[in-house]
């Protein structure tokens, strides 16, 4: 029998906490320097872009679906951002821009997804493409001498003098989506069309008309993530989000949502997030060459396919017995 | 209580080649439970997805209190009080209980104007209706660590959280232990004191007895009868269930009854078949009758290697086998028919003979696997032309076929296997009535060549008409068995249905 | 048999375009059509994308897809030549064989044994082959992998005229179709896309093939890489990033229908002919390689279109017929 208590400590997340814990207690005893105050601001400014972002892949992927031109649409709104910012258009100008595209870009994914009816995957793998041309085609490389006015949420926005001010901008964003996702009539239909989507025709639900907005949050969302990592130095270029997507794909993936979609908490991606984070800085640390991050990555999103296989696996068997045992019962 | 709730008159429902339902009428009282019952295939399921709205009904009204309704999806009928608690639930499986209770029509309270869901509201009205069904269920579990029986209670206190005054029960007790049963009795009952109108689809003959006000028969989609329950008794229903009059089915020939080839012994297989012992003799046409999810179909695919084994021996010519997989099944003359042919019986989108070669491609082909488009064609008309197919060549799809020449290459697809022993799943399903006898006239001529049949089928005539003998399943066990001489429609459906006089039971 | 005689028009249009394509191109730039120029530029430059395309087309038709190719191509790459450089050229012949083999039967064993959706599976492969490749070559900064002798025989050489690969690539085409249109093998790729459950009550091994199929793209892969490294003497670790797509849209063009069941082997040669002759003829025209980029995804959007509607039609025929046999 579960009981409330027991419940709590047999979930996904508990284990992912603990697992975090001992990466932390690992770093912290191998990897010389980690927890210096620069380093931990940093690993907070990550985590924020990484999580932002992560929570709108982590609605997309509920619904069954996948978004792969996520990076290719960061460069844009990195680039979108930086044109304008150029010109002298604060942050409280760049914020609202970046939503904007960012939306717009993810719905036009939505559209091919629902009203052509073309697999999220390929879809998106072709938008990855068409974004990234288009972007190469307007502008030459990189934009650069960009003005105070443009780096000022990383370099002057600090809280308490050191803390850089996204992680404020991620605590809100993270705040307002577990509202969302535990009060919202809304995000019930996202689950209910990722568990079945023909069942949830039955209950009245529109799938093509939640998929949209489910797209159009998330676009919005890498928007917001886009700004974080665009305003972060005074020299844009367009391939600054190239393979972005893989990351925030292993973020949602080991905070335990399932690949087939209708399952998947917001805590394990906020975990799953901060997992991803550590990776970058803690092979620095660890005098391991960077370029090992990318396998590192990948490894993750590897194991946590598996494990989530194997366990379902083990699920089904254990109802096939369950149901055996009522049968026998019966006789 | 007592006033006429819901009123259904002439329904008609077809599907593309078949009548479900033809001209239906029904009428359910408040403060009543009203049972339907048939055999297989009768249109109960039908009549009900109807009147809650899965399907559209092509003609005829469907009244709910007076007014005419037309409803476009279940949403729409649970929202206007007809709640349907189907067996295959339709809850989503990992969202929890409360979720599941509330999905479309969440209670919400209004903070700075933006609705959010008031859990402390839901989880009030929910824990009120499980008190009232005398339930308990953790609200906040996943649908699917729930068993059967819970998952059950969920889509009842659904349908309670629309207050639903019409609550439609279809096979509710399949899958219940007689504790679990007696726990529903309990709960419908309390819902019929409240002035509900139930509706009680069973084919538990005793159940509608014990539980049920009236009793309404339906039989190939035709309206039979509707009497009071007390006015009526089992083998009445059992006759009007089965009263139709034996049509011409093709004259058994007499084929050589040999010895016994193949037989199987205190079989369990990993689900809910369980000691399980028959056996077959050579010529013979072995009969598997039982009503829906009796597990005839579940013994023959265990036995053939699809799914798996946990207790029993298997013995070809006296010889015992351990097949762990359909193909090991296949290299001992053994070959299976399945019931669904557009699903797993065969490849629509193929041509003919591609589907009858496909599961020996080998023979087909040279050393280096290239296809011999030749013998393929020259095995294809063949076939077309033994079995009387209606098609223009070999290379016609199969998806243009209709059901019963559909059917006809689903078992030239067995014959070119050569097989000893050919197990048909419901072979005449969805089969129109000419074909029907085409196909019958098959079988029994290939009984006249050495083959050995067995065949699985919820037609009661075409089974006493087919067969020499009859295994009766019933709840994953074999309920009984009758001999060609004492086959009568009532008796067998009375083992099938667990009414029979004598206790079969120790006749193994 | 009325399918056949749809896939031979489908296929007539699918050269009609071609044509249509590599004339008008002609006609603007006459210098596209020397001989030196098809060879060596249009084809030339297409040959290991099209040579992917081939297990490819196998794989999209069972209902799968794999979209770590690029990444195992530039893998075997990489750690061919570092063989290469310690142990010779023979060692690093059988290095590269062996990791396209291991990368391919990592696939095929996610897919059909831990039964993940091929999609989510080759993502993951896809980037764990670049995160590996990339740790291995130690990025930009250390290392560039280098060419070897082998590959270089294999990048380079001409044969009576036509550079060795082109001539690899007509062996392979012609194998593959011969595999797809006319083999034992080729109908059981045909049925497990049209309906894998069908194919389990034939008897037929499911799991056996599918990692078969995927073990065997591997190693096309593998073999590409050869001539990859020949050709670009060295190769950096993201270099497979493009690839992916082209090799897709490659397939879908050729009427491949992505989720599977139907394809044919010839349609995808031209499938290749077309987008080789798209992109000499952006390149020869002065367009912009990013222009190239795009029209490269548009192409595949609207391959994509094409092809659901054509399905589609097909496909209402199919439910109406289903509905009956089950009713």
């Amino acid at each position: 029998m579960h009981t409330k208590k027991g419940k709590l400590f047999l979930t996904t997340e508990f284990y992912l906490l603990l697992f975090l814990i001992m990466v932390l207690l690992f770093l912290g005893m191998f990897a010389q320097g980690f927890y210096s105050l620069n380093n931990i601001m940093s690993v907070l400014n990550t985590f924020s872009y990484i999580l932002i972002a992560a929570i709108g892949m982590n609605m997309i992927i509920i619904t069954s679906n996948i978004d792969v031109s996520t990076g290719a649409l960061i460069s844009v709104v990195c680039l979108s951002i930086a044109a304008v910012g150029k010109i002298g258009v604060p942050f409280a100008g760049l914020l609202p821009l970046a939503i904007v595209i960012g939306a717009l870009l993810s719905t036009l994914n939505a559209l091919l997804i629902t009203k052509l009816r073309i697999p999220a995957i390929v879809a998106t793998l072709a938008t990855a493409q068409i974004f990234q041309g288009v972007l190469q085609l307007m502008v030459e490389g990189s934009i650069y001498d960009l003005p105070s006015s443009y780096t000022w949420l990383a370099f002057k926005a600090k809280l308490f003098g050191v803390m850089p001010a996204s992680i404020l901008i991620c605590a809100i964003v993270t705040a307002i989506s577990l509202i969302f996702m535990k009060y919202s009539r809304f995000s019930k239909k996202i689950y209910a069309i990722g568990n079945n989507a023909q069942a949830s025709r039955l209950t009245g639900i529109s799938v093509d008309r939640t998929t949209m907005i489910t797209y159009a949050i998330a676009g919005a969302l890498f928007g917001i993530s886009g700004v974080i990592i665009g305003t972060a130095g005074q020299r844009v270029t367009t391939t600054m989000g190239t393979g972005l997507e893989m990351t925030f794909i292993a973020a949602v993936v080991l905070g335990g949502t399932s690949t087939a979609g209708g399952s998947g908490k917001l805590t394990g991606t906020i975990i799953g997030a901060f997992i991803l984070a550590l990776i970058s800085p803690a092979i620095n640390y660890l005098r391991i060459s960077a370029d090992w991050s990318d396998a590192v990555k990948g490894a993750i999103i590897i194991v946590s396919v598996l494990a989530a296989s194997l366990k379902q696996r083990k699920h089904k068997r254990i109802i096939t017995v369950q149901s055996a045992y009522a049968a026998e019962r019966q006789a | 209580m007592n006033e006429i709730i819901l009123k259904l008159q002439n329904i008609v429902k077809t599907f593309p080649g078949v009548i479900a339902l033809n001209e239906i009428n029904f009428d359910l009282k408040s403060g009543e439970i009203h049972a339907i019952c048939g055999e297989n295939g009768a249109g109960k399921s039908t009549l009900m997805k109807v009147v809650s709205g899965v399907y559209q009904p092509d003609s005829g009204t469907l009244e709910v209190n007076g007014r005419r309704e037309c409803f476009a999806n279940p949403m729409d009928a649970y929202k206007k009080g007809v709640s349907i608690i189907f067996q295959e639930t339709s809850l989503f499986e990992q969202m929890t209980v409360l979720d599941n209770l509330f999905l479309g029509h969440e209670i919400v309270k209004r903070k700075c104007g933006l609705p959010f869901i008031d859990y402390a509201a839901m989880k009030n009205n929910a824990e009120k209706i499980f008190k009232k069904l005398n339930t308990v269920i953790d609200l906040d579990s996943e649908i699917r660590n729930l068993g059967m029986a819970q998952k059950q209670m969920v889509e009842i206190a659904k349908a309670l959280t629309f207050d639903a005054k019409i609550i439609i029960f279809d096979e509710p007790t399949a899958s219940l232990t007689e504790r679990e049963v007696d726990a529903l009795f309990k709960i419908i009952r309390k819902l019929k004191n409240e002035g509900r109108g139930i509706c009680y689809i069973s084919h538990r003959l005793e159940e509608i007895f014990e539980l049920c006000d009236r009793v309404t028969v339906v039989r190939d989609g035709q309206y039979i009868s509707t009497t009071k329950v007390t006015e009526t008794n089992k083998d009445k229903l059992v006759a009007d269930m089965v009263g139709r009059k034996m049509d011409s089915y093709y004259p058994k020939t007499k084929a050589q009854i040999g010895n016994v080839i193949f037989n199987v012994e205190h079989y369990f297989d990993e689900d809910f078949v369980s000691d399980v012992s028959f056996n077959v003799h050579k010529g013979e046409i072995l009969g598997f009758a039982g009503l829906a999810g009796a597990g005839r179909t579940e013994l023959m695919t265990s036995v053939c290697g699809f799914t798996g084994r946990a207790g029993g021996k298997i013995f070809i010519n006296n010889v015992e086998i351990f097949n762990k997989s359909y193909k090991e099944t296949m290299s001992n003359g053994i070959i299976y028919v399945s019931e669904d042919r557009g699903k797993y019986g065969l490849i629509l989108d193929m041509c003919i003979e591609h589907n009858i070669t496909l599961p020996q491609l080998n023979n087909f082909s040279n050393w280096l696997g290239i296809m011999n488009r030749e013998k393929e064609k020259t095995e294809g008309e063949k076939y077309i032309k033994e079995l009387e197919i209606k098609a223009p060549d070999s290379r016609f799809l199969v998806t243009n076929l209709s059901g019963g020449n559909q059917q006809k290459i689903a078992v030239s697809k067995a014959l070119a296997l050569h097989p000893v022993l050919l197990i048909l799943d419901e072979p005449t399903r969805g089969v129109d009535v000419n074909a029907k006898a085409e196909i019958h006239k098959i079988i029994s001529e290939l009984t006249l060549k050495g083959l050995t049949i067995i065949m699985i089928s919820s037609e009661l005539p075409e089974l006493i008409g087919m067969c020499d003998r009859i295994y009766v399943m019933r709840e994953g066990k074999i309920a009984g068995c009758c001999e060609r001489s004492e086959f009568t429609q009532e008796k067998i459906l009375s083992i099938a249905l667990g009414t029979e006089k004598k206790l079969e039971m120790e006749e193994r | 048999m009325k399918n056949i005689k749809v896939k031979l028009t489908f296929n007539m249009a699918l050269l009609l375009i071609w044509i249509v394509i590599f004339a008008g191109i002609a006609i603007v730039t006459p210098a596209f059509l020397t001989p030196d120029y098809i060879i060596n530029v249009l084809l030339k430059n297409i040959i290991e994308i099209g040579m992917v395309a081939l297990p490819m087309t196998l794989i999209i038709i069972t209902g799968g897809i794999d979209l770590s190719v690029g990444n195992i191509l530039v893998l075997c790459c990489v750690l061919g030549s570092m063989a290469a450089s310690a142990g010779g050229n023979w060692m690093g012949l059988l290095v590269t064989i062996i990791v396209g083999l291991l990368c391919g039967l990592f696939n095929g064993l996610m897919i059909a044994k831990a039964r993940i959706s091929a999609m989510v599976a080759t993502l993951a492969t896809m980037y764990l082959y670049l995160g590996i490749a990339r740790g291995i070559s130690m990025g930009l900064q250390k290392k560039c992998v280098y060419t070897y002798d082998f590959a270089n025989f294999m990048g380079n050489t001409v044969i009576l005229g036509l550079p060795l690969q082109i001539w690899i690539y007509f062996i392979l085409a012609i194998l593959f179709t011969v595999l797809l249109g006319m083999t034992s093998f080729g109908r059981k790729l045909y049925a497990i896309g049209m309906n894998h459950n069908a194919c389990q009550y034939a008897g037929i091994d499911t799991d056996k093939i599918l990692i078969g199929l995927y073990t065997l793209c591997g190693l096309i892969c593998a073999l590409g890489s050869f001539i990859w490294m020949g050709r670009f003497t060295s190769v950096k670790y993201d270099a497979g990033t493009n690839f992916n797509l082209k090799v897709i849209t490659i397939v879908v063009l050729g009427g491949t229908s992505i989720s599977g069941g139907i394809g044919d082997m010839r349609g995808t040669i031209i499938g290749t002919l077309i987008i080789a002759t798209l992109n000499s003829g952006l390149t020869v025209l002065n367009i912009p390689i990013d222009v190239q980029t795009v029209v490269e995804g548009t192409v595949l959007i609207i391959a994509l279109i094409a092809n659901a509607i054509v399905t589609r039609r097909s496909q209402k025929k199919r439910i109406i017929k289903v509905r009956s046999v089950s009713s």
